[in-house]
């Protein structure tokens, strides 16, 4: 595309951030004339400053290429625009799933790639990976989270999720795991599950009690492969995982994905909210933070075998004395 | 510009909503000439809509009247604006507590007032009101989390923090204390406090090691006071203290603040930075969050006793395995 001179209006730094949401091959003038449906001319007029853009028109671009104004405004260096997504009712698990799997279907198509993630829990895909525990988390949200009255009386059981629900959570599953990631952990990465377990156990939720033997036994196998994955320092696609360990820094489950020469941070918060954000500032300080948590984390992925013994038996035993409890 | 002939429809919207915020007498022409620099024939074009606002202009408007545009212009949008104050060597400890005590004098004055508290680890409020804990948390935020470089080369002592930083800390637990708060706590809650304790003991960051355990004598007499104020459901400075237990769910440390005429959330990130909004729809997804955690919870204030004393006993028994992992390091 031709330079444009560049006149310091707002209108200007509007379309240049509308702009650069466009992948490099394709003619912003064309893109913006087919949206506002005016001429390629008129369209010029507009990124010239010579036109002025409306309101109705704004807002469409806006609402398309999720721009806020107020954050265009705002002249606070603090303030950062997010989208929320928070699992309920009227936005579905299947919503939700399928959201998250066009996000990672869009990091995975890029040509440069990597997840940075910082994990309370473990991160939310490996409960996708073995059946009977996706099928376990997914009907506790609905059930006890969400409060869907469709599983108000219902038992679990490993089939109660429909399988095009299981389908989709797998596939959030495959795709993670063909993104090359760095990942820090804390050692309370499982604590969440095994209450979980529990405290359905002892409200007899489970259709059959030894259900939540199995469950333990799953979770077993798990940390089982994510320990191999570790030691080969590639997750189970291939792509390359490192993964360190830190006992007291690690208060949230944030991700960052770093693309071409884009970048955007998750933050999964209160078990089912997403809040996500592409604003540069924000970016910047997330990255540095897990560079910064990094330098204080220990490594365990390849190296390390003595420390990433003791990380993943501290889990297994903890496994092991619950289920150990359960009878 | 004369090709822009239709109304558009948002233009006038937009000021319509704005003619509405302000006093009946006042004439909007009059105000929005005077505003945007143009004639009060001009300003009647653009309230008519034969005019195109800019955005330049949109954005005196916004600066003027304070006000959400996109909540004007996308109403329905999953999209909010959060404020992100993370506390680093421009923004220290000192002047993080002093927001806080803000935040805490603003609630305060309003005639109504909802409080919730979704706590991931305890609200350090409370710890604020036994100085050797303060102390150390304040330490440890700042030497090891905000990693500001005064603190590098210190060791704690129960006498390391400026003593200005500590009457700030007090006066937030002054403050926190006299409003009437609902949280809700795991057994977990506890975790990161003696995380940190264990993690300097065994770094040797402390100056003189049985500091470690008087920390953990203080925790114990922490938990009986807070058990107490639970059993009474009041705090200490007259707040109203409702607490609840949850067991199956741990979240983030989050806080909602509904006010007479504001509502605001706080989500804790990153253990001290805060990310903040008024967002009145992401507020009352929060609300809504929180009344299913509420839900899935026990109340073990003013009652159930046997639940509390569970509950405050596991706390303890946390305590006392850690005092135990102090001695056979040694």
């Amino acid at each position: 595309m031709a330079q444009i001179p560049a006149p310091q209006n707002i209108q200007s730094i509007f379309l240049e951030q509308i702009r650069k949401r466009l992948s490099e091959n394709v003619s912003f003038p064309d893109v913006l004339a087919e949206l506002l449906k005016i001429s390629r001319d008129s369209a010029y007029r507009r990124i010239r400053g010579e036109t002025v853009l409306s309101l109705d028109e704004a807002k469409k671009l806006c609402d398309l290429f999720v721009v806020s104004l107020d954050a265009l405004f705002s002249t606070s260096v603090n303030t950062s625009l997010f989208h929320h997504r928070a699992m309920s009712t009227s936005y579905t698990l299947e919503h939700w799933l399928n959201s998250v799997g066009t996000n990672l279907t869009y990091i995975n198509s890029c040509k440069q790639k990597e997840l940075l993630y910082v994990a309370r829990d473990m991160p939310i895909f490996h409960n996708f990976r073995l059946p009977a525990l996706s099928s376990f988390k997914m009907f506790f949200w609905l059930k006890t989270v969400i409060k869907d009255p469709t599983y108000n009386n219902q038992l679990f059981q490993v089939e109660i999720i429909p399988p095009q629900i299981q389908q989709a959570a797998h596939k959030l599953w495959k795709l993670y795991s063909s993104i090359p990631g760095s990942e820090i952990w804390s050692d309370e990465a499982i604590n969440e599950t095994l209450k979980q377990i529990e405290f359905y156990y002892e409200c007899r939720f489970f259709g059959d009690h030894k259900q939540a033997a199995m469950l333990c036994d799953q979770l077993i196998e798990l940390i089982g492969l994510i320990k191999a994955e570790a030691e080969a320092g590639k997750k189970s696609g291939g792509e390359s995982f490192r993964l360190y360990k830190n006992e007291i820094l690690i208060a949230n489950n944030t991700a960052l994905a770093r693309m071409d020469s884009r970048r955007i941070v998750y933050i999964n918060y209160n078990t089912l909210n997403l809040l996500t954000t592409h604003q540069e500032s924000f970016c910047d300080k997330t990255e540095k933070y897990f560079y910064n948590l990094s330098k204080y984390s220990i490594l365990i992925s390849t190296s390390a075998e003595k420390e990433r013994n003791k990380f993943f038996n501290k889990m297994l035993q903890r496994i092991e004395s619950f289920k150990n409890s359960l009878k | 510009m004369g090709s822009q002939s239709t109304v558009p429809s948002i233009q006038t919207d937009f000021l319509n909503q704005i003619r509405n915020k302000l006093p009946d007498n006042s004439s909007f022409a009059d105000e929005l000439a005077e505003l945007l620099n143009v004639s009060r024939d001009s300003a009647y074009r653009r309230i008519r809509g034969e005019t195109v606002l800019s955005l330049d202009e949109v954005k005196k408007i916004y600066d003027q009247y304070e006000l959400s545009i996109d909540a004007i212009i996308s109403p329905d949008s999953n999209m909010v604006l959060i404020d992100h104050q993370a506390v680093d060597f421009n923004f220290s400890i000192n002047e993080w507590l002093k927001s806080i005590i803000q935040n805490l004098t603003l609630a305060k004055t309003s005639t109504t007032l909802d409080l919730i508290y979704a706590a991931k680890d305890i609200p350090a409020f409370h710890y604020f009101r036994f100085p050797e804990l303060t102390t150390f948390k304040l330490f440890v935020w700042s030497k090891t989390i905000v990693k500001d470089p005064h603190y590098e080369q210190l060791l704690y002592s129960h006498d390391v923090l400026p003593k200005e930083v500590f009457l700030e800390a007090t006066k937030a637990w002054q403050l926190y204390s006299s409003l009437a708060s609902t949280e809700i706590w795991s057994d977990e809650a506890i975790n990161s406090t003696l995380k940190q304790i264990e993690f300097y003991y065994e770094c040797d960051y402390f100056k003189n090691r049985t500091m470690a355990i008087d920390l953990l004598n203080q925790l114990d007499e922490f938990i009986t006071n807070i058990k107490e104020e639970a059993a009474e459901g009041k705090k200490s400075e007259g707040g109203g203290f409702t607490l609840y237990q949850n067991d199956i769910l741990i979240p983030d440390n989050t806080i909602l603040v509904k006010m007479t005429d504001a509502q605001v959330v706080f989500i804790n990130y990153n253990t001290t930075d805060l990310l903040t909004t008024y967002q009145d729809s992401f507020c009352e997804k929060t609300e809504m969050y929180l009344k299913t955690l509420i839900k899935n919870s026990a109340l073990i204030s003013a009652t159930a006793e046997k639940e509390r004393n569970r509950f405050f006993s596991r706390l303890s028994e946390k305590i006392s395995i850690s005092k135990q992992k102090l001695i056979d390091l040694k």
